[in-house]
């Protein structure tokens, strides 16, 4: 009995050996298909948080493929900016193209980092959503409004709540706004922070949401579904800092191939992309 | 294919990016376990001989190793997995993919692998190592011929829970940029609310530890006596 149980064993063992063996030789045979693929031109690495903007890179990539520029663009998704940045100022990606000037500053001035901005992309506004009302006027005393958790969105959707009338603020000038500076809430109001990609799918459980608008285009909605529209005008100066920009390590900031990038950026198939990708949402900034 | 793309349409869009990801997993669990589970074993043993009714009691290495480990694994992986980027970057060079993503998981999973193989080294038969202890064997062939060989099927039983678990943690790793898909998951099914690649991930998984808990099963088949 034990005899045979065990021969039975080691077939089965043998079988998933072999079934395991044949996995690995695809995979093996992938990537060396993949490598041979890849092989020529000059690959720069690009720190993106999330994969919202892939289109938009497919046609910055596509217009260096026209000129002939012999440069591949490598994007490297991260899950969290503060990690994008680290990773560049050490070395380890060439450029990012995640965040706004709000967030690159308060990271240069906490850590440290020689980072320069080399080109500007788009803005993407943050707007005020509910499945619960259809005008700002509704909320009541006590309804909660989910708003992102990182410091410049923290800061950026106050500024959206003092806007739309909800809050005030001590100083709506101010750089990074945080909850401490809610000098009065006449409309009786809860923020709270939380996950900014949680926040569609938890709309449902909040009176309010403020998110950005990736989030909102991936899940399904449009920006008309905000009850309420922070104005967005590249022209005005209080939009400024949240302008996204593309970023590089300071020393390398006049390199030649970054320059040919962002050229590459600032093109009308790259501003078309954006448009499409965000639909009409996201507003380029750049002139073409 | 075509159930694929009607089912997925968000994985068969990504294919090559779901297969790299999914070999990152693979990449991940294979170097991290066979990593840990040599300091999992070494520090078991340590802990074994060295407690107070063992063959060789030294209450001071006992508790410091005892005490690390729990200090490792009160601490949630995702903070520990943050704080160690500078170490990793000066270990392995660099902190992000799936290559800086190894050294975390091997500090994050150790403490865990190693209580588990603590208590099948445990269920080693007391009277066992009296017998070998009297006939004169050496500390380290009891620990070789006895301790490791009688425990040979609840290390293996053991070892594929710490596998299990650490597929777990690989997941999180995608914060720091190690990629996998739990990363993929995240990227796609969490962020971009695109439910069919995790439905795919998670698929996928159920798989992995599927083969993982069969192949277990059969070596404990294999070993039991």
């Amino acid at each position: 009995m034990a005899t045979t149980s065990k021969a039975k064993a080691k077939r089965n063992l043998i079988t998933v050996l072999v079934a395991v063996l044949a996995v690995i030789a695809v995979i093996v045979a992938v990537g060396v298909y993949q490598r041979a693929q890849a092989a020529g031109g000059r690959t720069i690495t690009v720190g993106v948080v999330g994969n919202s903007d892939d289109a938009i890179w497919q046609a910055v990539q596509q217009q260096l493929d026209d000129e002939g520029a012999g440069i591949t663009l490598e994007l490297k998704t991260f899950q969290d900016g503060i990690y994008a940045n680290q990773a560049q100022a050490n070395g380890e990606l060439d450029l990012t193209a995640f965040q706004h000037y709000a967030f690159l500053n308060q990271e240069i001035e906490q850590k440290g980092y020689e980072l320069s901005v080399i080109g500007e992309t788009y803005i993407s506004p943050l707007n005020l959503y509910s499945d619960k009302y259809d005008d700002v006027a509704d909320f009541q005393p006590g309804d909660q409004i989910a708003i992102p958790n990182n410091a410049t969105n923290t800061g950026r959707a106050l500024k959206v709540l003092d806007a739309a009338g909800l809050i005030t603020l001590e100083d709506n000038t101010k750089e990074n706004p945080t909850v401490d500076d809610i000098a009065s809430n006449p409309s009786g109001v809860e923020v709270v922070l939380t996950d900014p990609a949680s926040i569609v799918n938890t709309l449902p459980d909040y009176a309010g949401g403020i998110t950005n608008t990736n989030f909102i285009i991936d899940a399904g909605m449009s920006v008309d579904d905000a009850i309420y529209q922070a104005p967005v005008d590249s022209d005005n100066e209080s939009f400024k800092p949240y302008v996204n920009v593309i970023v590089a390590r300071t020393e390398n900031k006049d390199d030649e191939t970054y320059r040919t990038i962002v050229d590459a950026y600032h093109t009308k198939a790259v501003a078309e992309a954006i448009e499409n990708n965000y639909q009409g949402a996201v507003v380029p900034v750049f002139d073409y | 294919m075509n159930i694929l793309t009607q089912w997925f349409p968000n994985v068969a869009s990504r294919l090559p990016e779901f297969f790299d990801s999914f070999v990152q997993t693979l990449i991940m669990v294979g170097v991290t376990g066979a990593v840990s589970f040599v300091f999992a074993v070494l520090f078991a043993v340590l802990l074994t001989l060295t407690r107070k009714d063992g063959l060789t009691p030294n209450a001071v290495a006992f508790n410091i190793v005892d005490k690390l480990i729990n200090l490792f694994r009160s601490i949630p992986f995702i903070i520990l997995a943050a704080a160690l980027v500078p170490v990793t970057r000066a270990l392995v060079g660099t902190a992000i993919g799936t290559r800086g993503a190894i050294f975390p998981l091997i500090v994050g999973i150790t403490p865990f692998f190693t209580r588990q193989i603590q208590s099948a080294l445990a269920s080693v038969d007391a009277g066992l190592i009296e017998a070998a202890e009297s006939m004169g064997m050496s500390v380290g062939r009891i620990v070789l011929r006895v301790y490791l060989r009688e425990a040979v099927p609840s290390i293996i039983r053991v070892s594929v829970i710490a596998l299990v678990s650490l597929i777990g943690l690989t997941a999180i790793v995608g914060i720091v940029g190690g990629g996998g898909l739990g990363d993929f998951a995240i990227r796609y099914g969490y962020q971009r609310y695109m439910l069919d690649a995790t439905y795919a991930t998670i698929i996928v998984l159920v798989l992995l530890i599927g083969v993982i808990e069969f192949v277990g099963r059969q070596l404990v088949l294999l070993t039991e006596h």
